[in-house]
């Protein structure tokens, strides 16, 4: 097996865990297809610079980081870039989903499935039916006979519980 | 920046980590185009990189035997205590040959409990090629009305014996397979089997090395290794896998998984993979769906 063939495998083990990382910097799905390209080319050019006695995960996440704040350098769109802070914070989180249970990042996320389970009904359908069902707001505002910015505020505070809710059960101890 | 606007920016951030995560969870993700482009934009070989350290004489050739070690390491998570140990030397061996792009035959013997209590024994032919392409033939009750279920890189596919055939990511398979207790397992595959002997929460020993007799009559000389589970968290883990892995070659010959189920509990007791043949002359489309839909079956 030559080296390309081994590298796609260590790539294709962590792409899931990469693009979601990627997302949650970003946002913007034309720059984290983007940024998904220079750290695979990035991380096959400093082959040299990676410890493989550690797990490869956190290596291509190091080098995502830096392409996503080298973006936002680049780009003066954003009202809000991402910081060295908010990056060590995602990276904490990662890093937590990562020591969970499971042999892929699905498995890993069954904590936040469990918190979507827990929320209470008001905020739990327009999730699902926005991420599950991939309705666009208009659609899930007429289903659920609400006005768009009730909407959008609804779904803004799920969120926010989501994320207390994940928050507290990556620090537990790993499932 | 106000505390206000710096409270805004956090709850930004963990608004876009938990949207970004469920839209993973919600496996509408599809990546092998996205991985397929990032691989053909790659430079030909890492020997070309532009590398400050001045280490690229090294390049190509060190590239793969440091990337043979990497795979085995990272699929298999995390390295067991007692990391050098001659069990686990031979258990990252049999990983490598089995992340070779060979096609091998293995029969994949499930026995299960049904929701009756009666015991049963379901013999599948199981077909791999590499760590990410599989397809496996699950008997029907009737001659002629076999399913089949597969992978081919990050597409996952189940051709029922009836009804359309499903293709999609993971969980299109793994909700085909919830759905039939006695297959429920994710250990279809000879690479998942020994990445998850390979993962933190076992504990391997290297027992004496035994001759494994193949259907066809022929005896193989293995080393044989146990895993015991040592994981306080029980789940669905097996509580022993055991490989008998091939002396001369590292190849995987068996396989076995077992699991404890509480008295009169229904589910899958144990799976047992006992290498058939190779199987040079399947193409690669074998592990497509389209290969096995009635009308276009072949080999």
């Amino acid at each position: 097996m030559d080296a390309r063939s081994l590298f796609e495998i260590l790539i294709r083990e962590n792409t899931d865990m990469l693009v979601a990382y990627l997302r949650a910097g970003v946002r913007d799905a034309h720059a984290v297809d983007d940024l998904y390209q220079e750290t695979v080319l990035t991380a096959w050019r400093r082959l040299d610079d990676y410890d493989c006695e550690k797990p490869i995960g956190p290596w291509l996440r190091g080098i995502a980081g830096k392409l996503m704040l080298a973006f936002y350098r680049r780009s003066a769109r954003s009202a809000r870039p991402l910081t060295e802070e908010s990056l060590a914070w995602l990276n904490d989180r990662f890093s937590e989903i990562h020591s969970r249970r499971g042999d892929t990042f699905q498995e890993k996320l069954a904590a936040l499935r469990e918190c979507v389970s827990a929320l209470p009904d008001t905020y739990q359908r327009p999730i699902h039916l926005r991420f599950s069902e991939q309705r666009s707001l208009s659609e899930i505002a007429s289903i659920l006979n609400l006005a768009r910015e009730t909407l959008k505020k609804r779904m803004s505070r799920g969120k926010a519980r989501l994320a207390a809710c994940l928050e507290t059960k990556l620090k537990q101890e790993p499932a | 920046m106000s505390v206000s606007d710096e409270q805004s920016d956090d709850d930004e951030l963990r608004q876009s980590f938990v949207e970004s995560l469920l839209i993973s969870v919600s496996d509408v993700q599809d990546h092998s185009v996205r991985i397929r482009r990032a691989m053909n934009a790659l430079p030909l070989s890492v020997a070309a990189t532009e590398s400050p350290t001045g280490r690229s004489s090294r390049g190509l050739r060190w590239a793969v035997t440091t990337l043979s070690v990497c795979v085995a390491l990272a699929l298999g998570l995390m390295l067991p205590a007692g990391g050098s140990s001659p069990a686990l030397v031979a258990v990252e061996r049999s990983l490598k040959v089995a992340a070779e792009k060979m096609t091998r035959r293995y029969q994949l013997q499930v026995d299960a409990r049904t929701l009756l209590g009666t015991a049963r024994t379901i013999d599948n032919d199981l077909y791999v090629q590499g760590h990410d392409r599989f397809a496996l033939r699950h008997p029907g009750l009737l001659p002629g009305r076999d399913t089949w279920l597969g992978r081919r890189g990050d597409e996952f596919w189940v051709v029922p014996a009836a009804g359309p055939v499903l293709q999609g990511d993971r969980t299109v398979l793994s909700r085909w397979l919830s759905e039939r207790g006695e297959l429920d397992t994710p250990y279809l595959h000879v690479s998942t089997i020994l990445s998850r002997m390979h993962s933190g929460g076992f504990q391997l020993q290297l027992l004496q090395d035994e001759s494994v007799q193949l259907p066809d009559g022929s005896t193989v000389l293995c080393q044989h290794i146990q895993a015991q589970q040592t994981s306080p968290i029980k789940g669905e883990l097996p509580v022993t896998i055991k490989l008998w892995a091939s002396r001369a070659t590292g190849m995987a010959i068996r396989l076995t998984a077992r699991w404890d189920l509480a008295p009169g509990q229904p589910g899958r007791k144990s799976v047992v993979l006992t290498y058939l043949s190779d199987e040079p002359s399947l193409s690669a489309e074998w592990f497509t769906p389209q290969a096995h839909q009635p009308s276009r079956l072949r080999k």
